[in-house]
């Protein structure tokens, strides 16, 4: 479902900093992969090669069997995009907001879908209040519901709970879980371990644009001889930085 | 094409609640009529305190022509000359007559009222006169209308253009299109740089429709506020104009504007606001925050602005060249329209050079509209920060 192959990005100064290095990896839909990895890993970068926001310097990806290179628009009608900066649009209502990007995205009958998730995400008594006006967790439920408007196959989420309280994380957590069961593919990005430990089916850990290990959490752990994810993430990082 | 009008209309509705840009909008219909109504009113106060005051003029001549000077405005009262030193009389008059009258007038130059005295006295002495001129002709059996005043009609040897409708014309266009380019500042820094700020500019990137037409809907968003602005500006005035003939001058001021020229002016001015929508959206690109935005959209006023000043100086000084100028040119194309004398040509160029610009700025913003610097800002100018923009 989502196929990385050695993808480079470099960004000016002179000489120009690697952001992302050589990075390969694959991911298969019901499956969650996570990319864990410090501030400034590449992360963000990598993700936004992903949804075709970045163009990379070489190598390329194939998500939901397109090109991110030669087919990008096809790559954005087959992903859900959603970061912990992802922003509202404050003077739209939460249902506009949602049938916009509803109509965007070219879903067939915008309006039914939008109340459906309205109902689902239990914010249609605030469908008619504008986002500037939501709760935090009002607002993170609007912008999930943006993100999955038009059912994508696949879900890159970056950070998606940075700046959230546990209870709002709690809802988007259940709904990674919800999606991961529905058979969705999902990209995972963060650098809280509990989370990845309880979501990830995989785990790449990723240290200045170069991906040090890959696996399953219990597997990484077994390579590292380390009890827990974070012990584990720690020591690969050391390990490099020698 | 649908793509395009689905970002316009969410632009718009989005726009639309921001208090600026309704305020800008609703300024011109406000301020102007206001402005006028506070002149007018003060004007008709001041005018009524002067029609209701007396004038007070101490008369030197026989009885017969003394008392000519006791009516309305004027007041007759004793004294001589001391009498207007002290105040007690606006003006004193010494009337000799001797077949032909002779007037000496003393008054204040210092004192408003004894000016209007003085002119008061002139009136009224050549009302004498007109009336001793009837009598003379009717003794000699004239018809009386022989010695009536002149009749008089000026006509300005001046082309149309630079008569008083000409000049009309061109404070109409140039106030048009400057508030046109005003107007557009907020709009534009909306959906760009707020877009970027707040985050939203990242997930409608993702969306799968093509920067193309992201921009177009954004920019055709911005273009109508203008267009807009234009066309309640342009009432505003024309509304203000028509006060100030009606009441304020008393029907003095003769302009009329051609409607069928307005209307053929129509495709330039829809030139001119794309034009202004494309350059401010393109102003927009190096801007990350809001702050920053307004300060890079105040820079593209410049342009535009001194563009409009090299406009409105043609038009009054008829420098022809300045026809051919886009956008400059627009003003005298409009004045040339609302007056009845429409170039065609004029404003077909002045449609197609705009409109063609527009489209060249557009081109350049589709093909910046995936790159780093457009989503995420940057490459701003040292100095703009330290211009206070952080």
């Amino acid at each position: 479902m989502i196929e990385v192959d050695s993808l480079v990005k470099a960004f000016g100064g002179d000489p120009p900093k690697l952001a992302v290095d050589s990075l390969s990896f694959r991911a298969e839909p019901g499956q969650v992969y996570g990319l864990l990895g410090p501030n400034g890993a590449g992360k963000t970068t990598t993700l936004r090669m992903l949804a075709t926001l970045l163009t990379p310097d070489s190598g390329t990806a194939r998500v939901a069997g397109h090109d991110i290179r030669s087919s990008p628009e096809a790559v954005r009608a087959s992903i859900g995009y959603l970061s912990g900066n992802t922003g509202l649009y404050g003077r739209l209502t939460a249902r506009e907001m949602i049938l916009y990007f509803a109509r965007l995205q070219g879903v067939p009958e915008p309006e039914r879908r939008t109340d459906r998730l309205l109902y689902r995400f239990g914010i249609d008594d605030y469908r008619n209040q504008r986002c500037d006006a939501l709760s935090t967790g009002m607002g993170q439920k609007v912008s999930i519901a943006r993100a999955i408007v038009h059912d994508p196959p696949v879900l890159i989420l970056d950070e998606p709970t940075a700046g959230l309280d546990v209870l709002v994380s709690q809802t988007l957590l259940e709904f990674v879980e919800e999606a991961k069961d529905h058979g969705t593919c999902l990209i995972y990005s963060t650098h809280i371990m509990s989370e990845a430990e309880r979501l990830c089916d995989r785990v790449g850990i990723l240290h200045e644009g170069r991906l040090l290990a890959e696996g399953t959490p219990e597997e990484l752990k077994e390579q590292s001889a380390e009890r827990y994810l974070e012990s584990a993430f720690i020591h690969f990082v050391r390990a490099a930085s020698r | 094409m649908g793509g395009v009008l689905l970002v316009m209309m969410k632009e718009m509705r989005a726009t639309l609640r921001d208090p600026h840009v309704i305020a800008y909008l609703a300024f011109p219909i406000l301020l102007y009529p206001a402005l006028i109504w506070g002149v007018t009113q003060f004007m008709t106060l001041e005018a009524g305190r002067i029609e209701g005051e007396s004038l007070r003029v101490a008369v030197e001549a026989p009885e017969v022509l003394r008392q000519r000077f006791d009516e309305p405005p004027l007041t007759l009262v004793a004294g001589t000359l001391d009498t207007l030193d002290a105040g007690e009389a606006d003006a004193f008059v010494q009337l000799k007559d001797d077949g032909v009258l002779h007037a000496t007038v003393h008054h204040s130059s210092l004192r408003p009222r004894s000016t209007r005295t003085r002119k008061a006295v002139r009136k009224r002495l050549d009302a004498l006169r007109d009336e001793r001129l009837v009598t003379i002709a009717e003794s000699v059996g004239l018809d009386p209308a022989a010695v009536a005043r002149t009749s008089y009609k000026g006509i300005a040897i001046e082309a149309p253009a630079q008569t008083i409708p000409g000049l009309v014309a061109v404070l109409l266009a140039a106030m048009t299109l400057i508030s046109m380019t005003l107007a557009v500042i907020y709009p534009a820094v909306h959906v760009t740089v707020s877009e970027r700020e707040a985050g939203t500019l990242e997930t409608t990137l993702v969306a799968p429709v093509s920067g193309r037409t992201l921009l177009l809907g954004k920019w055709a968003a911005c273009a109508l506020w203008a267009v807009s602005a234009a066309a309640i500006n342009a009432l505003a005035v024309l509304l203000t104009l028509a006060h100030i003939a009606a009441v304020m001058l008393k029907g003095a001021l003769d302009v009329q504007f051609s409607l069928l020229g307005a209307l053929a002016s129509v495709p330039a001015v829809l030139g001119a606001a794309g034009f202004t929508a494309a350059t401010l959206l393109l102003f927009m690109v190096p801007a990350r925050t809001f702050k920053q935005g307004e300060v890079l959209g105040s820079l593209a006023l410049g342009p535009l602005m001194l563009a409009m000043g090299v406009g409105a100086w043609g038009a009054i000084e008829q420098v022809a060249w300045v026809i051919w100028v886009p956008l400059a040119g627009l003003i005298p194309v409009l004045r040339d329209a609302l007056i009845g004398e429409p170039s065609l040509a004029a404003i077909a160029y002045q449609a197609l050079a705009t409109a063609g610009l527009g489209a060249l700025i557009l081109s350049l913003g589709a093909a910046l509209v995936r790159r780093e610097d457009f989503l995420f800002g940057g490459v701003l100018p040292r100095w703009i920060r330290w211009a206070g923009a952080r």
